[in-house]
């Protein structure tokens, strides 16, 4: 709407009003305070607060009656009100309520009905400006009242509820437990007195397997830490709540309180600690201080196995965890001798210690039950100890080879080496059923094809022998052949010496040699001679070969395979399927006896090939396997060869087979650099 | 501006739809303040809807509103309903009037839609994809039921990069069939898609990506929101919310609600209390409160009102404040809520109560927690974790 032009007479008198509001502003003294606010409010606040409502009471009126037909009584209520403005010094109150009052009276005296109106847009557009000032004036005087209603200044009110007990110290953190749900305990020794304390803490989203590389987030923290580097200097707690307790103190995430992490110079020296006296049991004793103690252990390896024992080779409750065992089988696997003795830094709990850190030759403190990664073998001594190997048993060269490329991914050859044991792969001849297969998985690990020439003689003697129907007609010459013994030394009772290890890697060569549909007679002969009666044992030679005939049943050509639900291998994947989870390590709860490490490549191997994936990549990783569970037994082979070498065929490959699992398992840097 | 892409029709045709409701709008509440209250009719009634139409057509979103609640006071007014009351009506009227002109002058100006949004309003919110992973901690949760039948989980987030300026994220559902508690909401998927559930959004810390956000602070549980964990700050994400006392609680409440359209009815704020006064129950009034002193010797009244969502609210307040015994033996240090002023009063309803000593939580499950969401998860069964 077009703004309404007042007639001269009311121009004037809004002009006048505008002009003495205007003197008033200027002699309104200079805008309050915050504290000279609430001090006049306090005095005239009531006062304000009824002038406020008075004339919202005025405005209602006009809202109600209608600015066409006002109050005749209302602009004496209004100049009434302008006069209470002009006393509480409220110069814009007393604009917009004189210019109101002026308006209303303008319309009352109007009478044409036209003019009437257009005095009344004027009229109506004033009423607003009043109401919007009336709000927000009212808004803010209310907040001024409620403010000037509370007590400022005078002494300060002490906090309702008890104090906390808090402490500020610093502590060197000798090492930390960690359970799977991200809980921590930081076992540590305060810098300046030695007393035992425990920080607790809870991680979310670290790495599992490498704890102390990376960042975590810590709730202790508060932030996203290098648990590496905090435990490589001090943390220094200010005011941090404490529980105190006898001999130790413990310190929770807080709230407020933060504790800080620290780098120490090089030439620092953490404090002494108190020695362990483990008692007759080799566990700790009621008597043991709380908090991280000194204790040496004699670390053996025995019977495959690293064994932990105390000074004078009595025993040691010691809390062998899978990642403390696989870091001592390494340590173990590269000393030169048998038995180690080493200075750790423990802490007791309940019943045995719990290895917090140790000392390394290199004067490092290290924390062999949380990094995995410690003490790995040098690829280039494996290298040399596999020359050693490979010569010993020049009648099996396949496999020989076999352990040596099982080395090339960790860089153990140099150039030169790698190349002739490249070039002299083609010129091997595999002899009995076992080289044939090295033979072919060393193809497969160089991208060659496998040559049916080579291999394909023996493959077709163990179908044969593993389909027979007779044992009194199975060819002992043959059975000779496949498991590389001399001819005429087998009788029929050793065709129990046939398994499904053999017919797993007759089948894969068929497969892996491309002459499936050559030998398609004999794999089905086999299928139905085995496979289709109840009681075959499923072990894991077995299981590979059943898995892929079933494929090959289903119309399989040998090649990749697919995760796809209507290709031709999803019922052998399925069957497979089932069978890693009873047989692949941490897969399902109800693994808890491991299939060999051997066995554990032939199950990967055969899931890749039926799945499409890389069979060269960590295909049982991505199976759910526990990497623990299978990067020790792998470790503890590496250990035996190191420090026994292999004394016979079935160790050499048992070495290689550890390789081939690390690999495959995902775990082949946590063993060798 | 000579580089500025030029308008759409689209936004044309709306600019131009604008300028005639501004004259509309200015046409009808003129008409209506010609005639006064006293001689409106039901047809009055009917020129609002259709003014409501008007704005709508012309994307005026915020003036829609306006004139729909208008109409509300107009009908009642003529059907002499008791909830009419002439603030509220003038207050409207006020409103409409303020923003209109201001729509208008900033129209003028040649603003596009776009730029004029603050003003318009949106008909449905819209959020922005961030560029970057958003880091939130949750600083309190609130259970609620909407006048509209909605049962709903609010939780309201301390955001990097925003302190000061909290996110919130709801979860809610229509009553008719999820019933009227929201502590049934709190233990599902945030978005049926995550496993993330409203309870675990509302403790501890979180790094979102693709984290879409709207002008207004409404965080959206899309279905390919990344949810992953991030440190938590403790008292330090509160920071920007704490007041060291009542007085500057209310100048914090001032600047946000002394404003011509609307304020913003008041804020969320961190309290440390020095003192904490007993609760009472008043039946008449239906509402529980207790006194909250500062440090300084100055009070607040704590204040909920007794409706049935709030039970367990007034529950968890008659345990930390009433004469019952508690098992923890301990006040929260600080309580996380709204803080406003009105009718003459500063009163504060509490969300979250925060304990420096982290309590374990019974709630599906033992969980340690420095925040206990006072609507939503009960005292009872919170023990203290030191030993």
């Amino acid at each position: 709407m077009a703004p309404t032009q007042p007639p001269e007479d009311l121009q004037r008198a809004l002009q006048a009003i505008s002009r003495e509001a205007d003197l008033l502003k200027a002699r309104a003294p200079a805008e309050l305070s915050g504290a000279e606010a609430l001090v006049e409010v306090q005095a005239h606040g009531d006062l304000v607060a009824r002038f406020l409502a008075d004339v919202r009471e005025a405005l209602s009126q006009v809202f109600v009656a209608g600015v066409a037909y006002p109050d005749p009584e209302l602009p004496d209520e209004l100049q009434n009100l302008g006069e209470r403005a002009r006393a509480l010094g409220l110069p814009t109150a007393v604009l917009h309520l004189r210019s109101l009052r002026a308006w209303l009276q303008a319309v009352h005296a109007e009478h044409a009905p036209e003019p009437r109106r257009a005095l009344g847009s004027g009229a109506w557009q004033e009423a607003q400006r009043l109401l919007a000032w009336t709000r927000l004036f009212t808004i803010e005087h209310d907040f001024l009242r409620v403010q000037a209603r509370l007590p400022g200044g005078g002494a300060s009110v002490a906090r309702d509820g008890a104090a906390v007990p808090t402490r500020s110290l610093t502590v060197w953190p000798a090492g930390l437990d960690l359970d799977a749900s991200g809980k921590v305990l930081l076992f540590a020794r305060e810098l300046e007195t030695g007393r035992a304390v425990v920080l607790r803490d809870q991680w979310t989203d670290w790495n599992r397997r490498d704890p102390l590389h990376g960042r975590v987030v810590s709730r202790l923290f508060q932030d996203a830490v290098d648990m590496g580097r905090v435990l490589s200097g001090v943390v220094r707690l200010e005011e941090h709540p404490v529980v105190e307790r006898r001999d130790e103190w413990l310190f929770r995430p807080a709230f407020r309180a933060v504790p800080r992490p620290l780098a120490v110079a090089s030439s620092f020296e953490p404090p002494a600690l108190p020695e362990a006296s483990p008692g007759a049991d080799g566990g700790p004793t009621a008597e043991e201080p709380p908090g991280p103690l000194a204790l040496t252990a004699r670390l053996r390896f025995v019977g495959g196995q690293v064994v932990a024992l105390g000074a004078s080779n009595g025993p040691l409750e010691l809390e062998l965890s899978p990642t403390l065992r696989l870091t001592w089988t390494k340590l173990l696997a590269r000393s030169p001798a048998r038995t180690l003795d080493l200075p750790l830094v423990v802490v007791p709990l309940r019943d045995r210690y719990q290895v917090l850190q140790q000392r390394t030759d290199l004067d490092e403190r290290v924390h062999p039950s949380l990094d995995p990664t410690l003490f790995r073998l040098e690829a280039t001594r494996l290298g040399a100890l596999a020359e050693v190997s490979a010569l010993r048993f020049p009648e099996a060269p396949c496999a020989g080879a076999l352990l040596k490329l099982a080395l090339v991914p960790h860089r153990a050859w140099e150039p030169d080496a790698l190349a002739r044991l490249l070039d002299g792969l083609p010129g091997l001849v595999p002899t009995d059923l076992g080289e044939c297969w090295r033979y072919g998985l060393a193809r497969l690990l160089t991208g060659a094809r496998v040559e049916p020439e080579k291999v394909l003689d023996r493959a077709r003697e163990a179908l044969a022998l593993g389909a027979r129907k007779d044992d009194a007609a199975a060819d002992l010459l043959a059975l000779a052949r496949v498991l590389g013994r001399p001819e005429g030394s087998l009788s029929t009772a050793d065709l129990r010496l046939l398994d499904g290890r053999h017919l797993h890697q007759a089948v894969w060569l068929v497969f892996a040699s491309g002459a499936q549909d050559t030998l398609r007679k004999e794999l089905m002969e086999l299928s139905r001679q085995v496979y289709a009666r109840p009681a075959w044992s499923p072990t894991a030679g077995h299981v590979c070969a059943r898995a892929l005939l079933l494929a090959f049943e289903a119309g399989w050509d040998g090649a990749d395979g697919s995760l796809e639900e209507k290709h031709p291998v999803a019922k052998a994947r399925e069957f497979l399927a089932g069978h890693l989870a009873d047989k692949v390590p941490g897969r399902s709860k109800r693994s808890a006896v491991t299939a060999e490490v051997g066995e554990l490549f032939l199950l990967a191997d055969t899931w890749a090939w039926l799945t499409g994936e890389d069979r060269r990549g960590p295909t049982l990783a991505r199976c759910g396997a526990s990497w623990e569970r299978v990067a020790l037994p792998c470790a503890e082979w590496l250990c035996r060869w190191t420090l026994d070498g292999v004394r016979d065929r079935a160790g050499l490959e048992a070495v290689t087979d550890a390789l081939l699992t690390a690999a495959v398992g995902g775990v082949a840097e946590l063993l060798v650099q | 501006m000579a580089d500025e892409e030029p308008l759409g029709k689209a936004d044309r045709d709306r600019l131009v739809r604008m300028g005639d409701a501004f004259e509309r709008i200015d046409k009808v509440l003129f008409d209506l303040g010609l005639q006064g209250l006293q001689r409106m009719t039901p047809s009055s009634v009917s020129e609002l809807k259709a003014l409501e139409q008007t704005a709508h057509n012309a994307g005026m979103v915020r003036v829609e509103r306006q004139v729909e609640t208008l109409a509300t006071h107009v009908q009642r007014y003529l059907e002499k309903d008791p909830l009419f009351t002439m603030e509220a009506y003038s207050t409207t009227l006020n409103r409409l009037w303020l923003l209109n002109n201001q729509t208008r002058r900033r129209h003028a100006t040649g603003a596009t839609p776009d730029q004029l949004v603050d003003l318009l309003g949106e008909a449905r919110r819209s959020y922005e994809e961030l560029p970057t992973p958003l880091t939130l901690q949750p600083l309190g949760a609130v259970g609620w039921v909407s006048d509209t039948d909605f049962v709903g989980v609010t939780v309201h987030f301390w955001a990097e990069g925003r302190e000061g300026e909290p996110l919130q994220a709801s979860n809610c559902k229509p009553c008719m069939y999820f019933g009227k508690d929201p502590r049934q909401l709190l233990d599902e998927s945030v978005n049926g898609t995550l496993s993330v559930t409203m309870r675990d959004l509302s403790h501890g810390a979180y790094e979102l990506r693709r984290a879409k956000v709207s002008r207004d602070g409404r965080l959206s549980l899309h279905k390919d929101l990344v949810v992953s964990a991030a440190p938590y700050l403790g008292s330090r994400a509160y920071s920007a919310l704490s007041v060291p006392d009542w007085s500057t609680l209310v100048d914090r409440l001032r600047a946000g609600d002394v404003q011509p359209v609307e304020g913003a009815g008041g804020r969320h704020v961190f309290l440390e209390p020095a003192r904490w006064g007993e609760l009472h129950v008043d039946e008449k009034l239906q509402r529980a409160s207790a006194e909250l002193g500062d440090a300084r010797g100055a009070s607040l009244t704590l204040e909920v009102p007794t409706r049935a969502e709030n039970n367990l609210l007034v529950d968890n307040l008659e345990a930390m404040l009433g004469t019952r015994k508690r098992k923890t033996g301990a006040l929260p240090d600080a309580l996380f809520g709204r803080a406003t002023v009105s009718e003459g009063r500063l009163t504060f309803f509490p969300y979250t109560a925060i304990f420096n000593h982290a309590v374990v939580s019974s709630d599906r499950g033992r969980r340690r927690v420095n925040e206990l969401h006072l609507g939503l998860e009960s005292l009872r069964g919170v023990t203290a974790t030191e030993r």
